[in-house]
Order: C-alpha cells, then sequence, then structure tokens
C-alpha cells in the first residue's frame, strides 16, 4: 500500500483534490440546514379555482382576502369592482377559493383548516418567526450544472435564517415559475409549540 | 526464471498491453539514441494511413449512426431507441474490449472503443428519457455519470489503454460537477463562484493526472492534460479577479508559480498558457488601475513593453530550462 502510494502519489491526489472539495461543499449544504428548526408553526393561503384556469394570477386577490388585525385574522370582503388579474372579468365572477393552511414547521407539512379554526388562532404577522426564522421565497435555477446547461428553473418557499435554508413542502405550490405567486403569508402561530 | 523465460514473460506482458514499451524503457533507464524498443515505438506513434483510415472509420460510423438512428427514432419505440443507443454503446464497447484482449498491439479495439464511448453516455441519458425519470433535479445526471465513469474504470483495471482512461476522466469530471451541483440544487444561492473554484480542482487534478501519467502507459494522454489542466486551473481563477483586489494580487502569484510549475514539469503548454494568462491580467489591471491615469496610449505603449518583455521571459525560460 504504502509503495502503491508512494509510486502514484500525483494520481491519488488528483482522486482526493475534488473529493475534498466535494466534502466542503457538502457540510457548508447540509450542517447549516441541519442546525436550522422553528418552534412556530405558521398559516397560509393559497388560491384554487377560478374562471381563469391560470389560478396563480390570483395573488392581489390572496392578499386582499384576509388580514391580520389585533393578532386575529379577518375576512374581507371583496370590492365589487375589483378585478385583480385584469382580464375584464371581476373577482366576485371569478369563483376564486382562497383556501387556509397550517404548516407544521416541525414535520415540514400542511393541512387545511377552516375558517372558522383559523379565527381561534393567535398570529404574528411579520416574516420573521418570534426566534428569528424568516419564510422566504426563492429562484431556484433548478437543474443548471456549469457548461450542461439548465434545467428546470423553480421558485420555492424556504425557511431561512443565515445562510441555512430549508425548502418548504407546501400545498398546492408546483414550484412552478407562474405559480411563484399562489402563496400568501397570514403570520406565525402564537405561542410556540413548547409553550 | 532463466533469461528466455523472462523475456518471454516479458514480451507476453508488453503484448497484452499489461506493460507499455516506454515503462520497460523507463525502468530500464533507455534513452531514445540507446534503443531500438524506443526507436520502435517513434514509428508506432507516427501518424500512419492506417490510424488515418481508423480514425475516419470511426467518424463515419459514428455520424452513420446518428443518421441511421435519427431517420427511424419515432418508429422504433422505447425499447429500440435504448437499444440503439445504449446498446449499441455496449456492443462497441465489448467488441472493443475483444479486440483490445486478441490484439493489444494493434488500435482497432481502441476505435471501437471510442465509439462506444461517445454512444454509451447519449445512451444512458436516452434510457433516463424513456424511463421518464424526473430530471428537475441534477441527482439521476449525477448519478448516471457516476455509474459511466465506475464502468470506465473498471475497464482500466482490465486494459491498459489510453482511450479508456480518457473516457474514465471525461465522465469523471462529468460526475464530478454534476454531483456538486446536485448538492447545491436548490440549497445555495451564495455560491456563486462555486463553479471557479471547482474548474480550478479538476484543472489541478488534470496536471496531477498528467504528471502521474507521464512516464507510464498513460503517456499519451500527459500533454493533453496538463494542457486542459493549467488552462482550467488558471481560466477559472482569472474569473474571480474582476472586482477583487485580494483576487487581483493573489492572480500574480498564481501565474508565477505556474511559470515555475512548467519549468518543474518541463511542460511548455504550462509555460505559454501561464504568459498568456499573465498578459491578460496585467492587461486588466493596466486597463482598470492605470488607463485613466496615464491616458490609452501612454498605457498601451507601456503594455506593448510588457508584453515583449513577458514574451522575451518566456522564450528565455523555454530555451533554458524546458527544451
Amino acid at each position: 500500500m504504502k509503495q502503491f502510494l508512494k509510486e502514484n502519489f500525483a494520481i491519488v491526489l488528483a482522486f482526493i483534490l475534488p473529493l475534498v472539495l466535494i466534502v466542503g461543499v457538502a457540510l457548508s449544504v447540509y450542517l447549516p440546514s441541519a442546525s436550522l428548526s422553528t418552534n412556530y408553526n405558521f398559516v397560509y393561503s393559497s388560491c384554487f379555482g377560478g374562471t381563469n384556469y391560470y389560478s396563480y394570477q390570483c395573488d392581489t386577490y390572496l392578499q386582499k382576502r384576509y388580514s391580520i388585525v389585533n393578532s386575529k385574522i379577518v375576512l374581507n370582503q371583496i370590492d365589487p369592482k375589483q378585478d385583480s388579474d385584469n382580464n375584464d372579468i371581476l373577482d366576485i365572477n371569478e369563483s376564486y377559493t382562497a383556501r387556509l393552511f397550517l404548516h407544521d414547521t416541525q414535520k415540514n407539512e400542511s393541512r387545511e383548516i377552516t375558517l372558522e379554526e383559523a379565527q381561534t388562532l393567535t398570529y404574528d404577522n411579520l416574516l420573521t418567526s418570534p426566534d428569528g426564522v424568516t419564510v422566504s421565497n426563492h429562484y431556484n435555477r433548478g437543474g443548471d450544472f456549469f457548461i450542461f446547461g439548465g434545467g428546470s428553473s423553480s421558485y420555492g418557499y424556504y425557511l431561512t435564517k443565515g445562510k441555512a435554508r430549508i425548502k418548504l413542502e407546501l400545498i398546492n405550490n408546483s414550484d412552478q415559475y407562474y405559480y411563484q405567486n399562489n402563496f400568501q403569508f397570514i403570520g406565525w402561530v402564537l405561542p410556540s409549540r413548547n409553550q | 526464471m532463466n533469461k528466455e523465460q523472462l523475456l518471454q514473460e516479458l514480451s507476453t506482458k508488453i503484448n497484452s498491453g499489461e506493460i507499455s514499451r516506454s515503462e520497460v524503457a523507463h525502468t530500464l533507464n533507455i534513452s531514445t539514441s540507446q534503443s531500438g524498443v524506443v526507436v520502435g515505438e517513434k514509428h508506432a506513434s507516427m501518424f500512419s494511413v492506417t490510424k488515418m483510415l481508423y480514425v475516419l472509420g470511426a467518424a463515419i460510423v459514428i455520424i452513420g449512426v446518428i443518421i441511421f438512428v435519427s431517420q427511424i427514432w419515432e418508429d422504433i419505440g422505447s425499447f429500440g431507441r435504448i437499444l440503439v443507443t445504449l446498446g449499441l454503446g455496449g456492443i462497441f464497447a465489448l467488441i472493443g474490449s475483444v479486440l483490445l484482449k486478441q490484439k493489444p498491439e494493434d488500435n482497432i479495439g481502441a476505435v471501437f472503443h471510442c465509439i462506444g464511448g461517445a454512444l454509451i453516455p447519449s445512451g444512458a441519458f436516452v434510457t433516463l428519457s424513456e424511463l421518464e425519470i424526473d430530471m428537475s433535479s441534477v441527482w439521476p445526471v449525477a448519478i448516471t455519470f457516476g455509474v459511466i465513469f465506475a464502468f470506465y474504470l473498471l475497464l482500466n483495471t482490465v486494459h491498459r489503454s489510453p482511450v479508456l482512461t480518457f473516457f474514465a476522466i471525461a465522465n469523471g469530471t462529468a460526475f464530478v460537477y454534476s454531483f456538486v451541483g446536485a448538492m447545491v440544487n436548490g440549497e445555495l444561492y451564495f455560491f456563486e463562484d462555486l463553479y471557479a473554484y471547482l474548474t480550478m480542482v479538476v484543472g489541478a487534478s488534470y496536471i496531477l493526472l498528467a504528471e502521474g501519467f507521464r512516464n507510464g502507459w498513460n503517456s499519451k494522454l500527459s500533454g493533453v492534460l496538463t494542457l486542459l489542466g493549467i488552462t482550467g486551473f488558471l481560466g477559472a481563477a482569472f474569473s474571480q479577479v474582476f472586482n477583487s483586489v485580494p483576487w487581483q494580487l493573489f492572480y500574480f502569484a498564481l501565474v508565477l508559480g505556474g511559470v515555475f510549475l512548467s519549468v518543474y514539469m518541463r511542460s511548455r503548454s504550462i509555460l505559454i498558457m501561464s504568459t498568456l494568462f499573465l498578459v491578460a491580467h496585467v492587461s486588466y489591471i493596466t486597463s482598470e488601475y492605470f488607463a485613466d491615469s496615464l491616458g490609452w496610449p501612454i498605457s498601451l505603449v507601456a503594455l506593448g513593453f510588457v508584453f515583449i518583455g513577458l514574451g522575451y521571459i518566456s522564450i528565455a525560460i523555454n530555451k533554458r530550462y524546458i527544451k
């Protein structure tokens, strides 16, 4: 073995160098994400249905449909003249359904909740939770790897803290570019899971 | 073991490709002027009509296969598509291996391996596509290149052929890039310079491989690996100098290191590329910091003299230490 290493030192080193870089990248990618967690769950809304085939265009509708007042969720009435996606069909005639979801950050999974259930919860509507974790979207260049060109790029939603990120597994989030706005963050649920 | 047995054994090993003539020459410290062995190898490495026909034939076969496959592509179904790409590649590789075993002194086996080497990766991706593997992630690509890399590494242990080493290195390089791409896919957005660092590492690996192969049975790859390695290394490093003062300073050390390396490895390609990248860097520094203060015409005159000086030094180093 020693003799082999001595005779083929350059070749062995040629294999070791990329391996060291790969291990370094793996540590930088996975270690910070492994330590990222929050004790708070959050609620979000997402659009379904509508006369417009592309329900992703109801982001403005989503923004106006729910709001947080005094730490409680409030269902707002839709302006009868409002046409969020400018398609000459008023929002009240679009038959949009803005559904509500509670996301369990520990399990990274969502479940639909009723408006009544949502109204029993208390919210902090800052994007950053009380323990410093933020819900953020990010454009992902997808399958890009150097000269070999791009795969499918997508938008995704993440829990972030500093450079660490964890991808959120949301309902109705197809990751496609044109669905990037079909997500409306409502607020972090108070108190935390530990309280 | 008597003398005849020893020579017979040596002859068998050379014929089977296990030991190359250059290895024997290097071990026995035989120079070109002393031995007909090396002279014989010189003849073998010369460009011959036979080799030209091999290369032409391989190219025609590959083009023919591509045209034929494209004509029948829509009609043959998934299984047929996999068969005419991956299957055909496997068959060519198998024929190549048989020929390398039976006629190690001939290049015909390597020619078949060349055709197989072109078909196998494309066939593997056709297979992924036909199996409708989700390609939104880079992992399937990385795993595929990893398997092909392992396949060629394994073949290298069976047949000692530079063609197989070339395909191992090519697929290994693709594997490293795709593996790193798969790891950071969607996870990190602050690793913008990652591919530059990766290219520097791959370039350094190529130079090390070139050094390791220099006196072995893979010596034919040494030149091209050195050229690709130093170009990748210095080129990727040069991409970092823009708007980074530490890199601008460090890059001088890198290119000067390249010049020293060229003397150590007695490599003209390293010397030429180091000089060219030094010229490029000096041009960049001049345009960035001196064009406004000295003015372009004077900067150009100064640059011209710098180029002449670098060229002169480069030629002097080549004559004194490399030739």
